[in-house]
């Protein structure tokens, strides 16, 4: 019986890509605001937006809408839900704070507050994490889906998120043409970031795979859901080939033969972000299906 | 002074013949839509012709002690009393179905038309008004004893503390109220 | 049980709401403090007028449970079982709960319907419907003979009526589905005791059942009793083609070749008497014929039973030995449709064994084992001023109980599955259909159809467009069971004797009547109106009369016990000899086997075509005939557990490359259909076993229609030499991939 549609599949997406275009963001711009500004701003102005629309879906998915405020005039600490949906609404305020901050113009009147700005960036950071691991942890965190209930689904997720971000920062300046002038220093700190994040991802799916498979007969049934049938084509067309083999392939053959070429550059972004989709969707799906106990 | 009650189950699987009594006698009795179940029974097949035979596992919300649906419950709808009945207040659910992904034993449904999540509520209406619950009363074969656990003299009490129950799920540590009779 | 204290729910919340907070803190998974014992667990729970009413139950139609139906805030909410019935004891099976909600089925009929010549059904009024039929009855009567009309239903409570009804016309033929179901059983048991006899399960110590499957064809009783026996120690063997739902709480599957159970029971019989296990001064005081059936039955050894059903030698000795060790507290089960009902061509033989078998470890009318039940004997109509009509000077027109045709089978029943040939040769002209559905529930319904569609005038009387309503020129909506009030009756009768009723729990919600105004009303149109004078309570009260019973105290209660109880000890039988019969007389001058005596099936599958399987059926608990198909509750089961399957051997059909789940072409020389199959160690290899109650064809039917198929499209019509009972066990099928 599936509960959660592909709105939750969405919602964790689009969480994952903002988070992940917050970390990216502040990452370098720590390293290197100057160099990398395009990364920076991009990452900015992405951050708020696709969480927006996830939540709005994530709404939609309740069978009750219009009571969804319970969740924010309530705080349960046990509940990863309820625990994510403050974090959610925080990070949600922060990144509009930081998107107006990496404004051209400053309307917020801050560039001399220098420690506000410190303040700003550190709950950015801070929040950001937290949501990235926070769309892992709310699946992990059930021992009643074997699928989910593995300490490596939030590492996974995590590392998706912030590829994700990567891979939507890359795709929005790439049809933007916004800095194109002046991209080879950053152009070359995302290839190499993104080589790292899905080198990062495989090793993390080969622990998942062989994980669950020698693990518990229930686990081991659950990867079997995902591996095969209905399932099985989407994993491993749809998140290992497309979504992590080729843009891995890609991005080492990029950063080896020191090639540009922004339609490259332009497909490989957007197969990191079907794969981020593909992998959750296939995750969401398959995990409801799943049984811990077995009949 | 005696403890105040604290219902559980014994389901004897080794006289159930899976008719599903319980299951349309719980139906009407909790004004279900037509696919919505808070029983069901399960079946097992086990050795090969001509030795073989068969188990049916009558399944449902187990009223955990250490209940998961009560923990994710974001908004404290789903929640524990302390007569051992896992309850839903369904004026505070707004239908995420978290907690119906987090129970191990699929227990939970939710009501399409009302938008809440419910399910077994061990019939506690009739409970209180010292009836037994739908499931225990229609039951031809005696599969399933309900009772008082804190009452050391009753029926429930004796079998649970007894080396022939098992609970489902033992190392989920969800610590049910209802004890399995398997063998 | 533990739980006899009551607890007022006041008293019950402040005890409990001190601990709430403490352990929801102490499990550390309630931080916001809504934890308050008085929430509703949901809506519903809201305060309603509620109303419990007693009546009886009609999901099966056969057993007629003892129920207390709710009503809640003006709607029917939900049924429990009378605590005080013999029958079912406060429970109720999954199609009691199920079949009230077919009072709010939308494809019930909802007006009486008139079929036009274009084949479609057009609202007529009652009156006019009434008119229309006597006019045309009238017509056929006129121009061939009374006994060219036939009425065809299962044996309810109400059964008296339409004998009434046949008998005034002046036709013998009021016909059960008998002769489709139970009738070998009955007929060899009055052969052999005189009388259909009980099983006094609950005390028995040795249960066997051989074929029959109380946990699915549920009598809530005979489950529960088995449940009680086994607790207290009671062995239960199984002898059955398939691990039924019985064998599943069994001590002992014996995975039976089908049709040679006979071969089985006749070897257990020739243990017991050839190391004089037997109840010796039973048999000299009570049986006639032992020597010639000792005689009979020497040639049956386990070593020669063996090989025709596949049971090992060994097996039959000990299950023989321990079943008469037993003695009297042992029984086999007296069965019902599985084994022996109407299955095979020697099921009136092995009924005939089970009967002796009984007889032979001298368990009748002793504690834990067959006694025949008490049967109170209610008023009649004559007593109050409406005289009987006389009972027709004429042969049933199927042969029942006539000699040189089938002259074992009975009046009462006559041979359901006739009818159709009988119309076909013009023997019958006009017929009355009340609730039953020959077209779907008879063997081969193309020719089932070919005959009732000859019948120059076809009535059905039910609540929903069943095939054979589909095909009547007229469609009169009968009130369903809890829209109307009913005849007393005595069907609870067992041990004790009891009465009980049918009564109105709801207001019709149609333009429907009870069948006692339908008949009234044709009645009149028929010149036979003095014999239907009467109302329902007029009636109930004359039948109540013996008892001292008023009809409203038997309203209130549902159930009354009356008379006596049953008593351990012999009672004389009602057959010829007034003993129980090992050689039958009667059966020899009928030209039919006196004893018991070895006779292979009709027809056996090829063992060397891997392809070739014998046709089983049976019954899942959650449906009743074709009646229940059609619930939108019950086929949502049927779907959910993927009930709607063909079972079969795993070895073979992996011979035949088949996995779990797969659709399969099933033929036979008269029928073809595709079925899921479910793979199982649990069925002998020789056969598929097909749950019997799909394959609804009926269009009006519109949850069952097309759902699954049926065991009746693969099988020929048969008539079996003794009661011309179905043999609907005797098909051979092709099965292959689809």
């Amino acid at each position: 019986m599936i509960y959660w549609s592909h709105y939750i599949t969405f919602y964790l997406f689009s969480a994952g890509i903002s988070a992940g275009a917050m970390i990216v963001s502040l990452t370098s711009g720590f390293i290197n605001r100057n160099k990398y500004e395009r990364i920076v701003r991009m990452g900015a102005y992405i951050a708020p937006f696709p969480i927006m629309a996830g939540m709005a879906l994530l709404i939609v998915d309740l069978e009750r809408p219009q009571m969804f405020w319970l969740l924010l005039t309530t705080f349960k600490y046990s509940s990863i839900m309820s625990v994510g949906a403050w974090i959610i609404s925080l990070f949600s305020i922060v990144s509009i704070l930081y998107f107006m901050l990496n404004l051209p113009k400053d309307y917020l009147r801050l560039s001399s507050m220098a420690r506000a700005i410190t303040m700003i960036k550190s709950a950015g950071f801070v929040l950001s994490t937290s949501v990235a691991l926070y769309t892992g942890l709310l699946l992990s965190t059930l021992a009643a889906r074997p699928l989910w209930n593995t300490p490596i689904i939030p590492v996974l997720l995590f590392i998706s998120a912030v590829l994700d971000g990567l891979a939507a920062i890359s795709l929005v300046l790439l049809l933007t043409q916004i800095g194109r002038k002046d991209a080879s220093a950053s152009d070359k700190f995302m290839h190499t970031v993104d080589f790292m994040l899905l080198y990062l991802l495989s090793l993390a799916t080969v622990v998942f795979l062989v994980g669950m498979g020698r693990s518990t007969q229930s686990a081991a049934s659950a990867l079997g859901i995902v591996m095969s049938g209905r399932f099985g084509a989407l994993f491993w067309f749809g998140f290992v080939a497309a979504g992590v083999a080729i843009p891995l392939i890609a991005a080492a053959y990029r950063l080896l033969m020191k090639r540009q070429g922004q339609w490259f550059d332009f497909i490989t972004a957007s197969l990191a972000l079907m794969g981020g989709y593909i992998l959750r969707s296939v995750i969401i799906e398959a995990g409801q299906t799943a049984q811990a106990v077995l009949y | 002074m005696t403890k105040s009650p604290k219902w559980a189950m014994i389901i004897d699987t080794t006289k159930c013949v899976g008719c599903f009594a319980c299951v349309a006698a719980c139906h009407n009795q909790n004004d279900l839509e037509l696919t919505e179940h808070f029983n069901r029974v399960e079946e097992q097949e086990f050795g090969t012709f001509p030795n073989f035979s068969r188990r049916f596992v009558p399944m449902q919300c187990q009223h955990c002690d250490n209940p998961p649906c009560v923990g994710v419950c974001p908004t404290g709808a789903s929640y524990k009393r302390t007569d051992g009945v896992v309850a839903i207040d369904a004026q505070r659910c707004i239908g995420c179905k978290y907690c119906i992904l987090s129970c191990p034993y699929n227990a939970r449904t939710i009501n399409r038309a009302h938008g809440y999540v419910h399910k077994c509520s061990f019939c506690i209406s009739l409970v209180e008004s010292g009836s037994m619950p739908a499931c225990v009363s229609t039951c031809p074969t005696g599969v399933r004893i309900f009772g008082d656990i804190n009452d050391p003299g009753s029926e429930v009490a004796k079998l649970a503390h007894s080396k022939k129950t098992s609970r489902i799920g033992k190392d989920l540590n969800t610590m049910p109220s209802i004890y399995y009779i398997i063998e | 049980m533990s739980f006899d204290k009551k607890i007022t729910r006041r008293a019950f919340i402040k005890t409990a709401a001190g601990g709430t907070l403490a352990a929801g803190l102490a499990a550390g998974t309630v931080s916001c403090g809504v934890n308050n014992e008085k929430r509703a667990a949901s809506p519903t729970e809201a305060a309603a007028d509620i109303k419990k009413i007693p009546t009886q139950c009609q999901g099966c139609g056969a057993n007629r449970c003892g129920i207390y139906a709710y009503v809640k805030n003006g709607r029917l909410w939900k049924v429990e079982g009378n605590p005080r019935t013999y029958n079912n004891a406060g429970t109720v099976c999954p199609r009691g709960h199920a079949y009230i909600k077919e009072l709010y089925n939308p494809d019930r009929i909802k007006q009486p319907l008139k079929r036009t010549p274009e084949g479609k059904y057009e609202p007529i009024s009652w009156e006019k419907a009434i008119e229309e039929i006597s006019t045309k009855l009238n017509l056929i009567i006129m121009d061939n003979s009374p006994q060219s009309v036939f009425w065809i239903q299962y044996p309810m409570a109400n059964i008296p009526l339409a004998f009434r009804f046949m008998h005034a016309l002046g036709s013998p033929n009021t016909i059960t589905h008998g002769a489709t179901c139970f009738t070998a059983r009955n007929a060899a048991f009055n052969a052999t005791i005189g009388g259909l006899p009980d099983n006094d399960l609950k005390n028995s110590r040795y249960i066997i059942c051989v074929g029959r499957n109380p946990a699915a064809g549920v009598k809530l009783q005979q489950i529960k009793d088995i449940a009680e026996a086994k607790r207290q120690g009671a062995r239960l063997i199984v002898l059955d083609p398939r691990h039924s739902e019985t064998a599943a709480i069994a001590d002992e599957w014996l995975a039976v070749r089908p049709a040679s159970d006979l071969a089985f029971l006749l070897a257990m019989l020739n243990v017991i008497i050839e190391e004089g296990l037997y109840d010796h001064q039973f048999i000299d005081d009570h049986t006639i014929g032992f020597d010639r059936l000792r005689d009979e039955i020497a040639t049956y050894p386990p070593e020669w039973a063996e090989k025709l059903c596949d049971i090992p030698k060994e097996a039959i000795y000990r299950v023989a030995r321990e079943f008469a060790s037993y003695k009297p507290r042992a029984l086999i089960h007296r069965g019902y449709h599985g084994g022996y009902g109407a299955g095979y061509l020697n099921s009136f033989q092995t009924a005939r064994t089970v009967a002796i078998l009984n007889a032979v470890i001298g368990n009748y009318e002793r504690v834990g084992g067959l006694f025949l039940p008490l049967k109170p004997t209610l008023g009649e109509l004559e007593k109050g001023g409406h005289p009987a009509p006389n009972i027709p000077e004429v042969e049933k027109a199927d042969g029942a109980g006539v000699p040189g045709r089938y002259p074992a089978a009975s009046y009462s029943d006559g041979i359901a599955h006739a009818v159709p040939e009988l119309a076909l040769a013009g023997k019958l002209k006009a017929g009355f259909v009340y609730h039953m559905n020959p077209v779907r529930t008879n063997p081969n319904p193309e020719r089932v159809i070919a005959g009732y569609r000859k019948l120059e005038l076809l009535v059905t009387i039910d609540c929903v467009m069943s095939e054979t309503a589909a095909l009547s020129h007229y469609v009169l909506p009968e009130s369903f069971f809890l829209e109307r009030d009913d005849h007393v009756d005595t069907v609870h009768s067992g041990k004790v004797a009891e009465l009980t009723v049918v009564q109105q729990v709801v207001k019709p919600m149609y333009d429907t009547k009870p069948l006692l105004d339908i008949i009234t009303g044709l009645s009149k149109g028929l010149g036979i109106g003095k014999y239907f004078n009467f109302t329902m309570d007029e009636l109930n009260a004359l039948r109540l009369k013996p008892f001292g019973v008023t009809l409203e105290e038997l309203k209130k209660e549902g159930v009354i016990e009356v008379g006596t109880r049953w008593e351990e000890g012999f009672k004389a039988c009602k057959t010829p000899s007034g003993k129980v019969e090992f050689y039958s007389e009667q059966l020899s001058q009928w030209g039919l086997d006196p004893m018991p005596r070895w006779q292979a099936p009709l027809v056996s599958p090829d063992p060397n075509d891997k392809h070739s399987f014998r046709l089983l059926h049976g019954k899942q608990a959650i449906h009743t005939h074709s009646m229940t198909a059609n619930n939108p509750f019950l086929m949502q089961l049927s779907i959910r557990y993927d009930m709607i399957r063909l079972w079969i051997n795993r070895r073979r059909a992996e011979a035949i490359n088949l996995k779990d789940g797969d659709t399969v072409l099933v033929e036979s020389d008269i029928g073809k259909g595709l079925v899921r199959v479910r793979l199982t160690e649990g069925l002998h290899p020789s056969a598929v076993w097909m749950p019997s109650g799909y394959g609804i064809f009926s269009k009006y039917l519109t949850t069952a229609y097309g759902k699954g198929i049926n065991y009746n499209d693969f099988l020929n019509t048969l008539f079996d030499p003794a009661v011309g009972h179905v043999m609907s066990n005797e098909i051979i099928v092709k099965v292959a991939k689809a």
